[in-house]
């Protein structure tokens, strides 16, 4: 299985799960249908124009009907966004196998999914709506819920603990580290350069290699670059994780962010910028790091609030060996590898479990504030949408790029703050990935199908999509692809032994052939030639046992094999010299077939065979025979 | 000739003439070149030659060495040219040296350098009939022309410019002496069959210098020399534009334009007209648009030639707004066209030579704004349309119908983006309506808003924005945009990352600011924008240039907070007008870079002239603080413009003194002088005569000159009326005096003076004693005057030759 990622967009059609009691969102009226009905308005509340599920939020699973994920025997992470449903699958699924991933991966995925269950468990909510889900009921809601698909499927956060369980399956890897899975292929994560730890995965055979690639990066960040060269020659290329927003150009976006950000803070007003705590978030803070003082904004306090914030910002100075070479060689100074560091030193930037406690004394304003969750349904953000939504003076600078922030925004209408959209997705864009291709130049591409077609949005930005050579093998949700190759071909290793008992004989300049007989052994996928027992070696079957030992092979000397071609002229002279002069020569479509008139035989000479055939004169096939084989080689 | 350069002469002469000398390298050549080029021009060529007969000599006996140096050989050449220019020294020098330099066939073998002075020097010598008359007597036009096929391309283009001025020489006929003028005619006739032959010869460099040599003549020639050139080429023309349109396509092109501006254009039998209309449709896009651009601009053309390069111009913008028309039955911008259309749709289908063909065209329809006659025809809206739909199309929101390929091209394209915003920029001066003007804001605001715009696109970007409301300023659609759109995306680019666009931004604000202040609508929507409080915050900006660029910005908006107190206590205006004045002194005082400290400087001498539109409080503190701090500074331009503002003070106060209302009952004497005394008594109290002296003594050369430029004008008011003048009371900075002359103590102009004014003089007693006139005059000079001035060349020279292997080492 490649990645396991969740959909946390469902959560968008819940109410936000406020920190601190909110009368504006207690007040809700609960939804009456058109028919004056009311046995849902407990579970689903009107807000600004549109019905909200009032309950914990739940998420989209990944797939789990078109095949028995209990038979799933290895999951690979691409990165730590894309491991976000793996309790789910390795806690309910009976699966038996092992993930793999890199540590990175691994830490800041703990993080995530640690403070998802966090934002979500300490706000409990008593009861849980369930009825809404019913499909003739879903049928008469409003939209969007009504257009919701599979919300049966939908299920709520895991918990802490299903979250360790899931992670202690995670087997470690390292960046062209070579793993056998079961001896039948060999998987080697590569460097994305997307995130800390972000791989490509590449699975390979002795004779045909897969390249798995998802959310990468050409651009210089904080991760390691992409390692390209090692996707070359790969028969097929399997391509997803392209950005999200290909009219946002990151540099651009970043631009855009910090002047917004200047712009709020000098006219007075805050900045809200819900994201995740792990990421887009270290080059924003290195970016601010250097904006704040050509902006003359070294006094605006910074304030980063999650429950994992502390360990989110402390891991990422740990990871020197998975960072870009530039980090790496300031750990040698030594000096921490993020600025961040520096700005926590000079307490510009403050770091806070939650907006409880320590926060509340410290908290100054203007100032700006990073915290989660990007889908602003949960999590310390729905506490400051509440405190600053009402005046025009604030910000709030959406960054990541997962979420509608129309949607996001959507519960908190009407809202006075000003609302900037800036995504900041440093995936490749259509540009880079054709470059990409160019240079690696696999044999087939196998991607989702909206990268082949222009977004919907923007039927004419012909740029915006993927136009290579081979064409690509686009998929669809629950297509079956069956890729475009077969394994022709198997290694099989010959033991030393059996190889010093061969005789090669030349049949071309350069090329040598020689008969092997032997035993193939096949384990593990792993096939070996062994040289045949001999019978005297063979251990005396016990006569305890009961079962019956297979006989081993009998061993008898391989008759010699031909190799060649009968030329006609030289045979019919040979022929002639042999007494045999009647000869008609008919030529057929695969060789020629010769009468030996006076002898009433015939001789059919074919390329891959040589058929006598006389009636009882077995002397003379004898001799025929050995006049044919004078001109074939034997070995 | 300065008496020392006279002395040096004969023996720079006799260094350039041995043989065995090492010779000067081609700068000192050029630069002796020069210096004679400039006095010949002074004295007369005969009396040079008199005074100095060292140059004769010299001339001669480069002649007969053996084994000439041959970069000395082609300096006598030019030399000889030069001193032969006037008449006079023609006639002393034909005999003796130019018949033996010029008549010599055998230069023409030697090194390139000396077939190029050889013809340099008879370019230069060609100034009168007799040096006409010996040309053609010692037969060198043979020798011209086939220089003029050289393999030495200097040699050649040299022989080109001989050739032309040859062609062009008489002015007038009847100058000519005697038979002269049927000989050249002579000579002409056979330079035009020598252009006839080498158009025919097929061999391409040969075309190339002939058809160079009748664009540079056509300009200038006479009319009869003009129809004898064209006769001959005209027909040559016509076959190699059928044979081979490309390769010459450049020559023939600058060679028809040269053309259209002489009579031959409208004469009948020219053709020009025929061959430039076929030129049009055969050359390949990427010339026929300068060609079309080139025949826009002549006078009395032809108007189905006109409208012919329109459509050429215009041919790629049309396939543009075609390819982003939703709905085809719409008319385009040409409704027929010159080229064929597949040509400009396979340019248009490879990236670069699309972008470069629509660079190309863009700048070009911009030009076309400024034709009267074109500009009529495109009002209709279909030129300006496609402009808007190529910038629409470069930050993919236009959609193309047909071909997809365009839209990959453009998005981002920057180069286009500039060319196309520079023609809007240009249309902007056609009447527009309110729907036009309105589209143009939108896109412009598309451009400023999206954050990918390249920083050099959003400044042109800006400068098209002003041009547009300063042409359409009467419509209120203006004053909308400019509130509700403008103004919130301009404080966002005020805080951009990038501090060019911060600073194209602030340049952006100071011109909207000038061009608008004294519209009624403008004050209201810039106070109540906010974004005098963000102008107050780049003071302190990372950026010196963008600190220097929010001082001239808050400078030129004071002139609007001033004047609005009623407006500076909303929330907006209060506490952005607090102190401009303090905080400006204050960056001049602390700022560490040059230039935010020279605009406060400016910005200071700006409200100064126009204080009577400022009610800035403490006005004249802060005045006083910055021409302290300024005329201390370390900057030599901070310096002078703080003497400028000092200037201003000193016009301002003397004006007063000075100037009388006609009506005004006359002024008794003595009441003047109490004015004048009271003026300058307010100048010493400003300490404006210390900033001045220091000034004349600092170390940096143009400070020092303008201070010495103001005090000799304050010294003309002054001395006038000294006698009457009382200013016993000023004795002023005798610090500052007995400090500048004890540094200076060496200067002559002052020498002797210093007991007198150490003890302290009055005003009028000092500025009389200053010999201000004479420090001007050594001020003027730059400072590297004595190594450029020609004694120093021709000592150079010599220094150069007497450099022995010791010296060299010791130099070493």
């Amino acid at each position: 299985m490649l990645d396991c990622g969740l959909d946390m967009t469902s959560a968008l059609n819940f109410l936000p799960l406020p920190l601190v009691h909110s009368p504006r969102l207690a007040k809700l009226p609960g939804w009456v249908s058109k028919d004056g009905n009311t046995f849902l308005e407990k579970e689903l509340k009107e807000c600004a124009g549109r019905v909200f599920v009032d309950s914990l939020p739940e998420f989209c699973l990944p797939e789990r009907e078109l095949l028995d994920l209990s038979t799933i025997d290895v999951i690979l992470i691409s990165n730590y966004h894309c491991m976000m449903a793996l309790p789910y699958i390795t806690e309910h699924t009976g699966f038996t196998g092992t993930v793999y991933a890199t540590e990175p991966t691994l830490q800041i995925g703990r993080l995530l999914m640690e403070e998802l269950v966090n934002f979500i468990e300490r706000v409990p909510k008593a009861q849980s709506a369930t009825c809404w889900k019913n499909k003739d009921i879903q049928r008469l809601l409003p939209a969007p819920l009504k257009d919701t698909v599979e919300v049966s499927t939908w299920k709520s956060c895991y918990t802490m603990q299903e979250v360790n369980s899931a992670l202690s399956k995670v087997q470690l890897v390292g960046y062209s580290q070579k793993i056998e899975l079961f001896g039948a292929v060999q998987i080697t994560p590569l460097s994305s350069g997307y995130s800390l730890g972000s791989s490509n995965w590449i699975i390979q055979s002795h004779y045909e290699k897969v390249s798995y690639v998802s959310g990468s990066s050409l651009l210089t960040t904080h991760p390691q670059p992409m390692d390209q060269s090692s996707l070359k020659n790969s028969d097929v290329l399997i391509l997803t994780g392209l950005t999200q927003i290909p009219t946002a150009n990151p540099d651009g976006m970043l631009g855009e962010f910090c002047s917004n950000l200047a712009m709020t803070v000098r006219t007075g007003g805050n900045v809200l910028v819900p994201c995740y705590s792990s990421g887009v978030i270290y080059d924003l803070l290195e970016c601010l790091y250097q904006f704040i003082d050509s902006a003359s904004l070294t006094t605006i306090p910074f304030y980063f609030i999650s429950p994992v914030a502390n360990s989110s910002l402390e891991f990422s100075q740990i990871f020197a060996e998975w960072l870009c070479h530039n980090k790496q060689s300031k750990v040698y100074l030594p000096e921490p590898p993020f600025p961040h560091a520096e700005l926590i030193q000079t307490n510009k930037l403050k770091h806070y479990p939650s907006v409880h406690g320590d926060f509340s004394n410290d908290f100054k304003q203007p100032c700006v504030v990073f915290t989660g969750h990007p889908s602003l349904r949960f999590g310390d953000v729905v506490h400051f949408m509440e405190l600053w939504g009402k005046s025009s003076l604030n910000t709030i600078i959406f960054t990541e790029p997962d979420f509608s922030y129309l949607e996001a925004l959507a519960p908190y209408q009407p809202l006075a703050m000003k609302c900037v959209y800036c995504p900041i997705d440093t995936r490749l864009n259509f540009i880079q990935v054709s470059k990409l291709l160019k240079e690696v130049q696999p044999l087939h591409v196998v991607c989702p199908e909206q990268y082949v077609r222009p977004p919907p949005a923007q039927s004419h930005r012909s740029d915006l999509m993927l136009d290579c050579q081979p064409p690509t093998m686009p998929y669809r949700r629950c297509s079956v692809l069956s890729l475009p190759f077969r394994r022709r071909y198997e290694r099989i290793e010959l033991l030393p032994e059996l190889a010093d008992s061969l005789v090669p004989s030349e049949i071309k300049p350069g090329i040598s052939v020689a008969t092997v007989t032997a035993v193939l052994h096949s384990k593990d996928n792993k096939h070996v030639l062994r040289p045949t027992l001999k019978l005297a070696l063979a251990p005396p079957p016990s006569k305890k046992r009961k079962r019956v030992l297979e006989e081993p092979p009998e061993h008898r000397a391989p008759k010699p094999l031909l190799s060649g071609a009968v030329p006609i002229e030289q045979f019919l002279a040979t022929l002639q010299k042999h007494g045999i002069t009647e000869v008609k020569v008919e030529d057929t479509p695969d060789g020629h077939i010769l009468h030996l008139q006076d002898e009433d035989t015939l001789i059919q000479l074919e390329e891959d065979s040589t058929h006598i055939i006389c009636d009882n004169n077995d002397m003379l096939r004898a001799t025929l025979r050995d006049l044919v084989l004078r001109f074939l080689q034997k070995f | 000739m300065e008496r020392e350069c006279a002395e040096l002469l004969p023996s720079v002469c006799a260094v350039l003439a041995d043989s065995k000398e090492s010779v000067p390298d081609d700068t000192c050549l050029e630069k002796l070149l020069d210096w004679f080029r400039e006095l010949t021009g002074k004295v007369p060529g005969l009396s040079l030659l008199q005074q100095n007969p060292c140059l004769t000599d010299l001339i001669s006996s480069v002649q007969k060495l053996s084994d000439p140096e041959p970069s000395v050989l082609s300096f006598i050449s030019r030399l000889a040219g030069l001193l032969a220019a006037s008449e006079d020294a023609f006639y002393c020098l034909e005999q003796s040296i130019l018949t033996e330099l010029f008549g010599n066939r055998e230069l023409m073998e030697m090194d390139a350098t000396v077939r190029c002075g050889w013809i340099h020097g008879l370019l230069s010598m060609l100034q009168h009939w007799p040096a006409m008359k010996f040309i053609l007597k010692h037969e060198l036009i043979e020798v011209i022309l086939k220089l003029q096929r050289d393999s030495s391309l200097f040699v050649a283009s040299a022989a080109n410019q001989l050739l032309a001025h040859i062609l062009t020489f008489p002015k007038h006929q009847e100058a000519s002496p005697g038979c002269m003028y049927s000989e050249w005619t002579e000579c002409v006739k056979e330079i035009a069959r020598h252009v006839e032959d080498s158009l025919e010869s097929g061999i391409p460099q040969h075309i190339q210098q002939s058809l160079k040599l009748v664009t540079l003549a056509l300009g200038n020639c006479q009319p009869v020399v003009m129809e004898m050139l064209w006769q001959k080429v005209g027909g040559p023309m016509e076959s190699l534009l059928e044979k081979d349109p490309t390769n010459m396509a450049q020559r023939l092109l600058e060679l028809l334009l040269a053309a259209s501006r002489t009579p031959l254009f409208n004469s009948a039998d020219s053709k020009i007209v025929t061959v430039m209309s076929l030129m049009l449709c055969s050359l390949t896009p990427t010339l026929a648009i300068p060609l079309a651009s080139g025949i826009l601009k002549l006078e009395n053309c032809p108007e189905s030639l006109r409208i012919k390069a329109q459509r050429v111009v215009l041919h790629p913008m049309d396939c543009i707004l075609n390819a982003t028309d939703q709905q085809p039955q719409n008319a385009g911008l040409l409704d027929e066209f010159v080229c064929k259309e597949s040509i400009i749709e396979d340019q248009l289908s490879r990236k670069a030579s699309c972008i470069s063909l629509l660079c190309l065209s863009l700048s070009h329809a911009g030009e076309l704004a400024d034709v009267p006659s074109v500009s009529v025809e495109l009002t209709s809206g279909s030129l300006f349309n496609s402009v808007l739909a190529v910038l629409q199309l470069c930050i993919g929101v236009a959609v193309p119908t047909t071909p997809a390929y365009i839209c990959r091209y453009l998005i981002g394209c920057v180069r286009v983006q500039r060319f196309a915003v520079d023609t809007l920029g240009s249309l902007s001066k056609q009447a527009g309506s309110t729907d036009f003007v309105e589209q143009v804001f939108n896109i412009l605001l598309e451009y400023l808003i999206n954050p990918d715009t390249e920083s050099s696109v959003l400044k042109k970007v800006m400068q098209a924005i002003l041009q547009w409301f300063s042409h359409h300023s009467d419509l209120p659609v203006v004053w909308h945009s400019l509130s509700q759109d403008l103004f919130p995306v301009l404080k966002k680019r005020l805080c951009d990352v990038r501090w060019e666009v911060r600073d194209s931004a602030l340049e952006f604000l100071t011109q909207l600011t000038l061009n608008f202040q004294g519209k009624t609508e403008f004050p209201p929507i810039l106070l109540s924008s906010g974004i005098l409080k963000l102008l107050l915050d780049l003071l302190s900006d990372s950026e010196s240039y963008v600190r220097a660029s929010a001082v001239t910005a808050l400078g030129q908006t004071a002139y609007i907070t001033n004047n609005n107190e009623e407006n500076l206590n909303s929330e907006s205006g209060t506490s952005v007008q607090e102190d401009v004045a303090s905080r400006l002194v204050d960056i001049l005082a602390e700022d560490t870079e040059g230039f935010p400290r020279r605009a406060v400087v400016k910005v200071f001498a700006d409200w100064l002239k126009q204080r009577s539109r400022l009610t800035i409080q403490n006005f004249e503190e802060s005045a006083a603080s910055v021409l302290k701090y300024g005329s201390n500074d370390l900057d030599w331009e901070v310096k002078i413009h703080s003497l400028e503002m000092a200037e201003v003070y000193i016009n301002q106060t003397l004006s007063k003194s000075i100037s009388a209302c006609p009506y005004a009952v006359v002024q008794s004497t003595n009441s003047k002088n109490e004015t004048l005394t009271e003026s300058l008594q307010k100048l010493f109290n400003l300490k404006i005569f210390e900033v001045l002296l220091a000034g004349l003594y600092d170390c940096d050369r143009p400070v020092a000159q303008k201070a010495c430029t103001i005090l000799i004008s304050l010294k003309q008011v002054v001395l006038e009326d000294r006698e009457a003048l009382n200013l016993k009371g000023l004795t002023w900075a005798p610090d500052i005096l007995s400090k500048c002359f004890s540094k200076h103590s060496k200067m002559a102009v002052c020498g002797g003076t210093n007991s007198s004014l150490q003890a302290g003089g009055d005003l009028v007693e000092i500025l009389s004693i200053l010999d201000l006139e004479a420090m001007l005059q050594a001020l003027e000079r730059s400072s590297d005057y004595i190594e450029n001035s020609p004694h120093s060349l021709l000592q150079d020279i010599l220094a150069a030759t007497e450099t022995t292997e010791d010296n060299a080492i010791d130099c070493y």
